[in-house]
């Protein structure tokens, strides 16, 4: 479902760029319907996705990227997990093989309280995974592209998102390349601002036929 | 924390109500003195200049030149229009295709209206020129800059796109950029690289022109959508210049680390001078601030229709702004 909205003043003889160039979708909406993320149509293709205060009617945060989804983006994709709670939500900006950007923002008295990357811990920890193979032209920024499967959240005293989630480091299975595979279950804690449990499965390694 | 709310007001207005897909009337801008608004009939127009009190219909903006960018097939597209301080001139460009291969995707054809006065005091517009704003702006910058590109190899054909980019606050001039390049339909290739050029067109002359401004910064044309070469940002303009309020570039990024410069000394001042116990409070104050100022400055740029340099250059000035603010609001509190 997608919902209308205003957003900032328009300038005076300008198009409402908000009116005309975003887009609210009802699953980008917090569970409590205070927050939400927007993103721009293809008339603002390059323009950034805002956070809005749906309540007190603001907009208090985007989401800081090189490539901001946009409606109909080729291999992109936006995607919001929130808390139930509606004190966190984690925000997947999908691209081509791994997500460009997971980015965690906390909520508190209406405002975006702060803002966490969560896709290098991840990376990380696919890198010392992938680091007891023999695998070569290792990448530590980029260890492996990450698809997410599986977001769930727990909340209470701490809480804690769990992510489901599969690593490739040959997605167009060249023979002449190494291959790494592994699907990893990786919880972060809101608060301490980390992973605190994570667990590796079906790991496989293929050594490529020759060096590239 | 009220000073942080206060700030960040960007009056987002939520109506959180699903969209009437009948609704097929948009009100796509509103003139500056409230007189008159320009609405739009999805999908395929017209394009239809109203009353912006009782929206009763005035008169109907001929926009047939590029109608070919609308209907079915380009749902949600709608011409993106804006009207000059004073209210008597309209720029309508039409939307990017970016579903569609080049040129047709670089292509963005523009038009000039003009008011006319009428007896009764009726809405009237007519077009500025005969031909096509862009192409025109184009012929322009040949003649000016001495371009020699009369002659196009084999069967490449010159594709133009203009850009609003401001008018200037006496209403006096439009500042546009101006984009050309050769594409070539056997090769399905550009043959010659595409140039973004400033101009005005003044419009009181009808006629467009350089300034000294603009002629400082078209000598090194951004290539293909690219500035590497200016990370400062001095050959990209934000701001038309009124007539006789002609001046050189803003030195922005100079401006912004003098302001970033000055708010990192006042807040370790401040930090120095506020007691331990309410030091946190103070970092998550000003941890606040620096996301509503990135975001408002976000906002401002898109609220603008900047895309591209335009937008880095008016996101820095943005900032700018609420720094030296800040600066000042901080050093009351020393």
């Amino acid at each position: 479902m997608r919902i209308d909205f205003h957003g900032p003043a328009p300038r005076p003889g300008y198009p409402d760029a908000f009116r005309l160039g975003y887009v609210l979708l009802k699953r980008m909406t917090s569970p409590n319907n205070h927050y939400a993320v927007v993103f721009p149509s293809q008339l603002l293709e390059e323009s950034p996705d805002f956070i809005l205060n749906t309540k007190d009617s603001r907009v208090i945060g985007f989401v800081p990227t090189e490539e901001p989804y946009f409606q109909g983006k080729n291999h992109g994709s936006l995607s919001a997990s929130w808390s139930p709670d509606s004190s966190a939500v984690l925000i997947e900006n999908g691209g081509r093989w791994s997500p460009n950007d997971l980015l965690l923002l906390e909520f508190r008295n209406g405002q975006i309280f702060r803002q966490t990357d969560v896709l290098m811990p991840l990376q990380r920890l696919f890198a010392a995974a992938r680091s007891k193979s023999e695998h070569r032209h290792v990448d530590e920024t980029s260890a492996a592209n990450i698809s997410i499967n599986e977001l769930k959240w727990t909340t209470g005293k701490n809480p804690r998102i769990q992510i489901k989630c599969e690593g490739e480091t040959n997605p167009k299975e060249f023979e002449e390349s190494d291959s790494w595979n592994g699907e990893l279950t990786a919880v972060w804690d809101v608060a301490q601002r980390k992973f605190v449990q994570h667990n590796f499965a079906n790991v496989t390694f293929r050594r490529g036929r020759k060096e590239e | 924390m009220k000073w942080v709310r206060a700030s960040i007001v960007l009056g987002v207005a939520v109506i959180s109500q699903q969209v009437d897909a009948k609704q097929d009337q948009i009100r796509l801008v509103t003139s500056p003195n409230n007189e008159y608004a320009l609405e739009w009939t999805q999908p395929s127009g017209p394009l239809r200049v109203v009353s912006a009190g009782n929206g009763s219909a005035e008169t109907q903006l001929d926009v047939s030149s590029f109608a070919q960018r609308f209907g079915e097939d380009h749902p949600g597209a709608v011409p993106l229009t804006f009207v000059s301080p004073d209210g008597t001139w309209l720029f309508v460009v039409a939307p990017p295709d970016s579903f569609a291969n080049p040129p047709e995707s670089f292509n963005q054809p523009a038009l000039l209206f003009h008011r006319i006065q009428s007896k009764d005091g009726a809405l009237l517009f007519q077009p500025a020129m005969p031909e096509r704003l862009e192409k025109a702006s184009w012929e322009f910058l040949d003649r000016e800059l001495n371009l020699q590109r009369g002659d196009v190899p084999g069967d490449a054909q010159r594709v133009y796109s203009a850009e609003f980019i401001d008018w200037s606050p006496d209403s006096g001039r439009l500042l546009m950029k101006i984009s050309s390049g050769l594409w070539s339909t056997s090769k399905q290739e550009w043959v010659q690289s595409v140039y973004h050029w400033y101009c005005y067109f003044n419009l009181r002359s009808g006629k467009f022109e350089l300034t000294d401004r603009l002629r400082s910064v078209n000598t090194k044309p951004e290539l293909n959508g690219v500035a590497s070469d200016d990370p400062a940002m001095t050959t990209v303009v934000t701001a038309a210049e009124p007539i006789g309020g002609e001046g050189p570039q803003p030195t922005r990024k100079e401006r912004f680390e003098q302001a970033d410069k000055r708010l990192n000394d006042v807040y370790a001042k401040l930090l120095t001078k506020t007691e331990p116990a309410k030091r946190e409070e103070l970092r998550e104050e000003q941890s606040a601030w620096l996301l509503s100022r990135d975001t408002e400055a976000q906002a401002a740029a898109v609220q603008a229709w900047s895309s591209g340099p335009e937008s880095a250059a008016r996101i820095l000035e943005n900032k700018t702004a609420s720094t030296e603010a800040r600066v000042v609001e901080l050093e009351k509190r020393l």
